[in-house]
């Protein structure tokens, strides 16, 4: 099973003494996917990525070493070893090395930010995407709670150094993982108790003394950083909690600063959101990658889509779609390439028109499955087509942005259509009494598995061909939505 | 005509489909971590899944905790209700020192089945693995009622399935004071690695957060008494097994027996035993050790999910 995850050490040599270190990995996914390099933070491991890893392998080969001084990997002492970001980056290039990474999307969280900026600018070209899940990389984002830890950046004193014993607590640590959490009953213990275990080793306790203090040169340096963002524009997305006590949310926004295009997510959660959240986080990486990564072999196998490349057999098909649409959706040149499956497809849009299903039902229906696969351009169209059907404005922006429905049949529609998609059509019985609680009965469970099966159809054509959303779909100003 | 190139189309993807593994639906949404008080005491559990779905309690083993659980959890998530404790002594629960809190089986068995009276579950099925085997059927066997079907994972109630370490453990209960060494042994890095690994033909595919977990835990203060409680109590689960076993003949529960079978401590004899009392006992030896999750969590995610559905109603 190639999602299967795997524990190995590879021995990398140390540039400034030669002497081996070995880091420990865990890595999932086909080796020829492509590849996203998870860097985790303070005072944590790879450890922390085990739930994202599990699902992001699916689809791509996901490697999430240990730096030395954590986890599993060597901590040589620090008297000897030397910590500092420079450092850590220089062992964590090497690696890249060993395990054969040479291009790959970064997911950088905390410390891992630092290191893995360093990379990007030390080797732009290997780098196919930025993922920063609070990722520091701008003064705004800094909090109050660096304050103790300036001090000592100002101030190299025995005392500051000192004081900075309080971030190695236990305390501190279950802070960091609860604070900004509205229910912490979702945040598994061994998260922090094993990363207390690995700071309670002996001597860890100097080596991450040094880094806090190494730290200002990241601040230093975050201009470089802002230097290879504005030359190389990678696709980018800051998925953040929004309560970390320590990154604030300015500094996920400070990224649109030198990477315009740059998406910027909010998750209600603190500075360790892949524990409680960690479904809603892979889910927007999904999205994200699907769109930036995994779209050139899909859009050769395409080429260009227009009215000139529509075979002659789909002509009649796409005059329907105008008297349809208003236009002819860009989708339809993607289907048509097809043009028996373009002609079937608006055939069943008729037959679903004529179902039990209310229209406006319908439309929550298909908006649903196509935004759990992550489908934008489905998306756009159903919400587009629920405002036309005069679905209320505070509808079709809950459709839009994929959030629950306050209406209790539309919700039970929406979250039906959603856990066909999810559950791979094994859908549980709590989705079903959910959806006879709200007064709908079979003939609507059917309906809504075939307006889910529709949009397996056109989601999968859509991602293929990255057809561009029509400006006739784009949300537009309130006041015309709801006309 | 086109009846053909139907049959062949079908005949085509009835290949497909066995060609590739497909994934079980999973679902950690639901997983919730809680500490509640029984009886003074303060007991960890997880939780998941519908709460008016069928419950199935999952009982860990030596020197786990209910983490032992977490990646088979979110797997039966999607249509039971899952409850996984820490035994006093263990994970996150307490570990009162052995002057307030007896460290027996009978007695980690009581205060869990408060835990569950005190959560309201009437009925349920147990999964048992190690040490949840003995807790789980002091439990059973003082509420037959209560127990709608049995999943056994290297849980022993057999002589057949005892290891060879095993000969060690019974000097240790002889005479506990003279052979500090089996205690040592029994609470080693080393033993807590090889409880996982051992016997596997594939180590990187262990997880050592598990047993680097375990150890640290085992390091803690008051751990070698209360575990050298518990283990020198071991010697009372050997003698109630002929109890246990005619429990079993005599209630029959619906019972699954995955067991890893190249768990040195716990042997694959002692799965295959539970045949001469539980005839239509549904027992599957895997290729896979005593933490047989470790290496085949999907595979028994599917068995029980199959079981399940069969034996409930």
């Amino acid at each position: 099973m190639p999602a299967f995850p795997t524990y190995q050490t590879v021995s990398v040599a140390d540039r400034r003494s030669g002497t081996a270190l070995n880091l420990f990995y865990r890595e999932a996914g086909e080796k020829d996917a492509p590849a996203i390099l998870l860097l985790h933070g303070f005072p944590t491991s790879s450890h922390q990525y085990r739930g994202l890893i599990d699902r992001l392998a699916g689809k791509y080969r996901v490697i999430a070493p240990d730096m030395p001084g954590f986890g599993f990997s060597d901590a040589p002492p620090a008297k000897t070893f030397g910590y500092t970001f420079d450092h850590l980056a220089e062992v964590i290039e090497d690696f890249t090395d060993a395990v054969g990474l040479t291009r790959y999307a970064l997911y950088v969280f905390d410390y891992g930010a630092p290191v893995g900026f360093r990379l990007a600018v030390s080797r732009p070209e290997r780098v196919t995407a930025l993922i920063s899940q609070n990722g520091n990389a701008y003064e705004e984002g800094l909090s109050e709670g660096w304050d103790p830890i300036r001090a000592y950046w100002q101030n190299p004193t025995n005392e500051n150094r000192a004081n900075l014993r309080a971030f190695l607590k236990a305390e501190t640590t279950h802070f960091q993982y609860t604070h900004g959490e509205s229910d912490t009953s979702r945040i598994a213990p061994e998260s922090y108790t094993l990363d207390q275990h690995f700071l309670d080793r002996p001597g860890n306790d100097e080596i991450q003394l040094d880094l806090f203090g190494d730290y200002q040169t990241n601040v230093a340096t975050y201009s470089r950083f802002h230097d290879y963002f504005r030359a190389h524009r990678p696709p980018t997305l800051a998925v953040w909690g929004k309560n970390d006590p320590f990154f604030l949310p300015a500094g996920a926004e400070a990224f649109r600063r030198d990477i315009p295009n740059a998406e910027v997510r909010f998750v209600d959660a603190g500075h360790f959101p892949l524990e409680a959240h960690v479904d809603e986080i892979a889910g927007i990486i999904r999205a994200f990658l699907s769109r930036t990564l995994d779209t050139a072999q899909g859009k050769a196998l395409f080429g260009v889509l227009n009215k000139k490349s529509a075979p002659p057999e789909a002509q009649a098909a796409l005059n329907a779609m105008v008297g349809m649409f208003g236009f002819v959706p860009n989708l339809g040149y993607a289907l048509g390439v097809e043009p028996p499956v373009l002609s079937a497809y608006l055939s069943w849009l008729q037959a679903l028109g004529t179902t039990s299903l209310d229209p406006v039902a319908q439309q929550v229906a298909m908006t649903a499955a196509s935004h759990a696969n992550a489908a934008d351009y489905a998306v756009a169209v159903h919400a587009t087509l629920a405002s036309k059907l005069g679905a209320s404005t505070e509808v079709v922006s809950a459709l839009r942005a994929g959030s629950a429905l306050a209406d209790p049949k539309l919700e039970a529609v929406r979250r039906f259509a959603a856990a066909i998609v999810t559950t791979r059509t094994q859908v549980s019985d709590s989705d079903v009494n959910a959806l006879t609680v709200a007064g709908l009965d079979r003939r609507a469970a059917v309906a809504i598995a075939m307006a889910v099966a529709g949009k397996t159809l056109v989601n999968t054509v859509a991602h293929l061909s990255q057809v561009e959303i029509d400006a006739g779909f784009k949300p537009v100003s309130a006041k015309t939505e709801a006309a | 005509m086109h009846i053909r190139m139907l049959l062949a189309g079908l005949a085509m993807s009835m290949t497909c489909l066995t060609a590739q593994a497909t994934p079980i639906p999973s679902t950690s949404d639901t997983t919730s971590y809680h500490w509640v008080t029984v009886h003074g005491e303060r007991i960890f559990y997880r939780e998941a899944g519908p709460k008016d779905a069928p419950t199935i309690v999952l009982l860990h083993g030596f020197p786990s905790s209910s983490r032992e659980f977490d990646s088979l959890i979110p797997l039966l998530a999607t249509h039971y209700h899952l409850l996984a404790p820490d035994f006093p002594g263990f994970g996150q629960s307490d570990a009162p020192s052995p002057s307030s809190y007896t460290y027996t089986f009978d007695h980690l068995a009581s205060t869990i089945n408060d835990f569950i009276e005190q959560l309201h579950i009437d009925k349920y099925t147990l999964y048992l693995h190690d040490y949840g085997g003995p807790v789980g059927f002091h439990i059973m066997v003082a509420h037959p009622d209560r127990v709608q079907a049995l999943i056994i994972q290297n849980a022993n109630v057999y002589k057949d399935g005892l290891g060879k370490k095993w000969a060690g453990i019974a000097k240790y209960w002889a005479d506990p004071a003279a052979h500090p060494e089996v205690l040592d042994t029994f609470m080693s890095l080393a033993a807590a690695e090889q409880r996982h690994t051992g016997g596997t033909t594939h180590p990187e595919r262990y997880n050592p957060d598990t047993w680097t977990d375990e150890y640290a835990h085992l390091s803690r203060p008051g751990q070698r008494e209360i575990q050298g409680a518990l283990l020198y109590d071991y010697r009372t689960n050997v003698a109630s097994y002929p109890a246990w076993q005619a429990w079993l003949r005599e209630h029959k529960p619906p019972t699954l027996v995955v067991w890893g079978r190249n768990d040195p401590s716990f042997v694959a004899a002692g799965g295959e035993a539970f045949r001469r009392d539980l005839p239509d006992a549904d027992i599957h030896l895997l290729d896979a050790g005593h933490f047989a999750l470790d290496e085949k969590n999907d595979e028994i995610a599917s068995l029980i999910l199959d079981f399940m559905a069969k034996h409930q109603p």
